[in-house]
């Protein structure tokens, strides 16, 4: 598989957050999609073809849980990585359950990030 | 079908049939479970020491730092559950369960929550010896006590509780919105803390107090009317509880209000409370170890005292502790200027053994200031009858009135932490000449950093890491910076100052009454400080520093958030899984997290390494390695696609080396095979005290087990691809790489972990290894005896030639960590790997 193919969806309320992260990534030679919200995520889901999606947990609206929940029953083959700055062990492992392939904290260090992506989709 | 095979099917039934591309596919899948569990695994091992090394280094940690770790590794532990449990067709699910069942002792460890003190909303202190602390706070208690049942004068009062605390919180629901406020602060950024403690405080200011809890409190306040006069002045002192503060003093960290009038109690009471939000009590709790739920306000409201002498006594010193004096700090007046550092007070040392032994500083200011020895007499017994009275040295505020009646405002433990036990001399280095001497050493030791002068009394916005903090006053406010701080001077104060005991709870060199200190340094850049001696010098004086003996401060010892962490480490570091051959090595004994990560990795292997055999599929079997004719029974090689020549017959039970054509593990061999190991080094007799009586840390290693531990390593390969699992001796090492066309996706990494030698030792030997990664330009991350590096997006020539390093520094570092006692020994491997290294990549031509 290419990494130069490869999309990403970050979804995310914090518009400041959502850019400089689409930026560094995109350095990084991946396709980037945004959505502000879990809703914009499943219309997202719909129409593109994504390899993972990061995921913020606390959004206005439908939350990243329900959205993550939401995503798996459509498209139980999208990976999901969960990005929250509100986290605890019992979201992060519910989160796991419901099917994200990580959890992770902000702030993250990128190459933490960088590192799981790659382990997700390889 | 005949009858036998009628039968095995019927009671051993077989999986399906799967044809050889099936079975392919099947292991591929397999394999990619494997690789996630193995990185799930590096990520568990990583975070484990992350926390570990915090809990038993020097820098404070939060609940955010134990949440965000705690929450890491258990999310990578459950990818591994998982994994394993796909890998294995179900067979280990049990362990599902067990992480469960951790997973929840965790939490409830994590959100213990202290149960809210019930009782009366005030309580006069002729009842406040029989109450609970929790309900009075330390303060208090200790006041009533001294009422109830020593000959010595407190003034009349009474102690709005921590019920009435709770009380006034919960009814305006403030504490959402303060955990919130909280939950967001970044307390590094002085603009937030300050900005965050204004807003906090502001909410509490302005929140009704219930007509009720009002209405006790004037009541109570009558009552000392009655006893005293009619619109009495008091003061409102904090009083604060916290669990168990052995190793805190909380000095100056709360707001005492003096002379209140009788109108004005509610709204001090409400700035008492306010206080525990100020930016120093916040940093100070979070240094400490001590969440915000830990703390309670309970306040005392006393009668003032018409002092005309007042002072804080230490009965023993704390500047030097094993000496035979019990000191006194004295001015005019009332006690505050002598806590908040505004004046210098007046010293008098009284010997504990033979109280007419009485040494009084000699102090110019002090000229019409005389306290008689036998007034000093009565101090002093004062002080022995509290000693006495609670069994250990005390820390006291005194006033003395008009007739000289002394009163006991406060009484407290002196925190061992606050002593200065190393009361230090210095040499002066030759030929130079200090910029400035003289003052008193408040804390001992030897520092430098950049002069910081604060004239003012408002905190700066900006406070740069290591500066030398250069003050008029030592106000207890500037405690919020002094963590920062690498030393701390002053014009003004004395010992037995709020900032003097932190400073000292801190281990921050100080010296207090430096006159022109701020004049004198304002320019004067970096500077190195000598509390030994009292003397500042110009520029970095090295052969000052060395001179510096202070011991390593762990400032969260005794906390709640300590032992919040020591709880949860427990269950999660320690190894009792060690043998994988022993029948107890099963999920039904994992004890901790670590034994179930050591269980699933260990599995993990076992299920890759026997799908071959299991599924009678020859390709996918782990074969021996044959060098050279001979068969290798520690070295098993897995093809995982193209790494095997394709003349190579699958049949066969070993591979020889020339059979096989994975470029990454070819050079990976290469160096492993270079040299012959030259075998264990030889062990000083302390190289042995330190593995019979040490590794805490790495509980697991035993020297009996390093016959089934030395056991099999396992390379799984393909034509670009190598990933090698071993297990060498007591460490385990992984090295994975991939090479291919587009150098974007070319790494190398490799984990290092463990040893049986004690914590220092094995982190000495991955610090060598490390500066030899770093020298061929790996990134190198280390946590404590764990070893983290990756090389990468360099070309195909590149890595293959850090992987021979690779193989020739996995099997030459074998068991030197035992003899890694000292910086030459360290120095001598280093020379003799590199060397190696350099033999090895001439002859290859790299």
């Amino acid at each position: 598989m290419n990494k130069k193919l490869l999309t990403l969806l970050l979804v995310d309320d914090e518009e400041q957050f959502l850019n400089m992260l689409a930026n560094r990534l995109e350095q990084r030679g991946y396709v980037i999609l945004t959505a502000h919200s879990g809703d914009e995520a499943l219309f997202q889901i719909e129409k593109e073809d994504i390899n993972l999606i990061i995921l913020d947990i606390s959004m206005p609206g439908r939350d990243g849980m329900e959205t993550l929940k939401a995503i798996k029953q459509k498209r139980p083959d999208i990976q999901i990585i969960m990005l929250t700055g509100h986290g605890s062990i019992q979201k992060g492992i519910e989160s796991m359950k419901l099917g994200a392939s990580d959890f992770l904290e902000k702030p993250v260090d990128f190459n933490v990030l960088l590192e799981s992506i790659s382990n997700t989709l390889q | 079908m005949n009858i036998f095979s009628f039968i095995k099917n019927k009671f051993f039934p077989t999986k399906k049939e799967l044809s050889n591309e099936e079975l392919d596919n099947l292991f591929k899948q397999k394999y990619n479970k494997f690789k996630i569990l193995i990185n799930a695994n590096n990520n568990t091992l990583k975070t484990m020491a992350e926390m570990e090394q915090a809990f038993y280094g020097d820098k404070s940690y939060g609940m955010v730092f134990i949440r965000t770790h705690t929450t890491s590794i258990i999310v990578n532990i459950f990818k591994m559950v998982k994994n394993l449990i796909e890998l294995s067709d179900g067979r280990y699910s049990r362990l599902d369960e067990k992480l469960e069942e951790m997973k929840d002792k965790i939490i409830a460890i994590y959100e213990k929550k202290i149960p809210i003190p019930s009782g009366n909303w005030c309580v006069s202190i002729d009842k406040a010896g029989t109450e609970p602390i929790s309900l009075l706070g330390e303060k208090m208690t200790n006041l009533g006590k001294i009422k109830h049942e020593l000959n010595l004068c407190v003034s009349p009062a009474f102690v709005i509780t921590s019920a009435a605390y709770y009380y006034f919180i919960l009814s305006n629901d403030l504490q959402n919105e303060i955990n919130r406020m909280l939950n967001n602060l970044d307390p590094e950024n002085l603009e937030e803390l300050y900005k965050t403690s204004d807003d906090i405080k502001k909410i509490i200011i302005t929140a009704p107090l219930p007509n009720d809890l009002e209405s006790v409190i004037y009541k109570n306040y009558q009552n000392l009317e009655k006893i005293t006069l009619n619109d009495v002045l008091v003061s409102l002192r904090s009083s604060a509880t916290s669990e168990d503060s052995k190793d805190a003093s909380f000095a100056g960290q709360y707001l005492t209000k003096l002379h209140v009038r009788k109108d004005d109690i509610i709204s001090a009471y409400k700035e008492v409370i306010a206080s525990k939000y100020t930016p120093r009590a916040l940093i100070y709790r979070l240094k400490k170890g001590f969440r915000d739920e830990d703390i309670a306000m309970s306040v005392g409201c006393m009668v003032m005292v018409d002092a005309s002498v007042s002072g804080v006594m230490y009965t023993i010193d704390p500047l030097d502790p094993k000496s035979d004096f019990l000191v006194i700090n004295a001015a005019k007046g009332l006690a505050d200027s002598i806590v908040d550092g505004t004046a210098r007070p007046f010293v008098i040392k009284v010997s504990r053994d033979n109280p007419g032994n009485i040494i009084k500083e000699e102090y110019e200011r002090f000229g019409d200031f005389e306290i008689c020895n036998e007034i000093i007499k009565k101090i002093f017994d004062a002080g022995m009858a509290l000693e006495d009275y609670f069994k250990k040295p005390q820390d006291i505020e005194w006033s003395l009135d008009k007739d000289n009646n002394i009163t006991i405002l406060q009484s407290r433990t002196v925190q061992e932490k606050t002593c200065d036990n190393s009361l230090n001399t210095s040499l002066l280095p030759e030929n130079t000449i200090p910029l400035i001497s003289g003052g008193a050493t408040i804390n001992s030791g030897i520092s430098f950093g950049n002069v910081f002068v604060i004239l003012e009394k408002r905190l700066p916005d900006f406070f740069p890491e290591g500066s030398v903090m250069v003050l008029k006053n030592p106000l207890p406010e500037f405690a919020s910076l002094l963590s920062r701080a690498s030393a701390v001077i002053s014009e003004t104060g004395g010992m037995a100052g709020h900032l003097a005991t932190i400073s000292r709870e801190f281990g921050i060199p100080a010296i207090f009454g430096m006159e022109n200190a701020t004049d004198i340094l304002k320019d004067a850049g970096e500077v190195t400080v000598d509390a030994n001696g009292c003397r500042v010098y110009q520029g970095k004086i090295e052969a000052l520093l060395a001179q510096d003996v202070r011991k390593k401060i762990i400032p969260m010892q005794g906390s709640p958030v300590q032992d919040i962490m020591r709880e949860i480490l427990i269950l999660t570091v320690p190894l009792s899984l060690l043998d994988p051959l022993s029948p107890y090595f099963r999920p039904s004994a994992c004890k901790t997290l670590h034994d179930i990560t050591r269980f699933c990795h260990e599995k993990a292997v076992e299920e890759i390494s026997f799908f071959g055999k299991d599924n009678k599929f020859n390709d996918r079997e782990a074969k021996r390695l044959v060098v050279n004719g001979n068969t290798l029974s520690d070295w098993w090689v897995i093809n995982l696609s193209d790494g095997f020549k394709n003349m190579y017959d699958q049949v066969f039970r070993f591979i020889n080396i020339s059979d096989i054509v994975s470029a990454p593990m070819l050079s990976l061999w290469e160096g492993i095979n270079a040299e012959p190991w030259a075998g264990p080094p030889p062990i000083d007799a302390r190289g042995f005290g330190s593995i019979l009586f040490g590794s805490t840390m790495n509980p697991g290693f035993q020297p009996e087990l390093a016959s089934s531990m030395t056991a099999k390593n396992y390379f799984m390969v393909s034509k670009d691809y190598c990933n090698l699992s071993m297990r060498l001796g007591y460490h385990f090492a992984v090295v994975e790489s991939q090479i291919s066309d587009v150098i974007h996706d070319n790494y190398v990494s490799f984990s290092f972990r463990g040893g049986a030698a004690d914590e220092r030792r094995r982190e000495m030997r991955v610090e060598l290894i490390s500066d030899i990664l770093k020298k061929y330009d790996f990134r190198v991350e280390l946590k404590g005896d764990s070893l983290f590096a990756r090389f990468e997006r360099e070309s195909g020539d590149a890595i293959l030639l850090r992987l021979k390093m690779l193989g020739y520094l996995v099997i030459h570092t074998r068991q030197i960590d035992m003899v890694m006692y000292n910086g030459a020994m360290v120095k001598e491997y280093e020379d003799k790997l590199l060397a190696g290294i350099e033999r090895l990549l001439v002859k290859g031509g790299g």
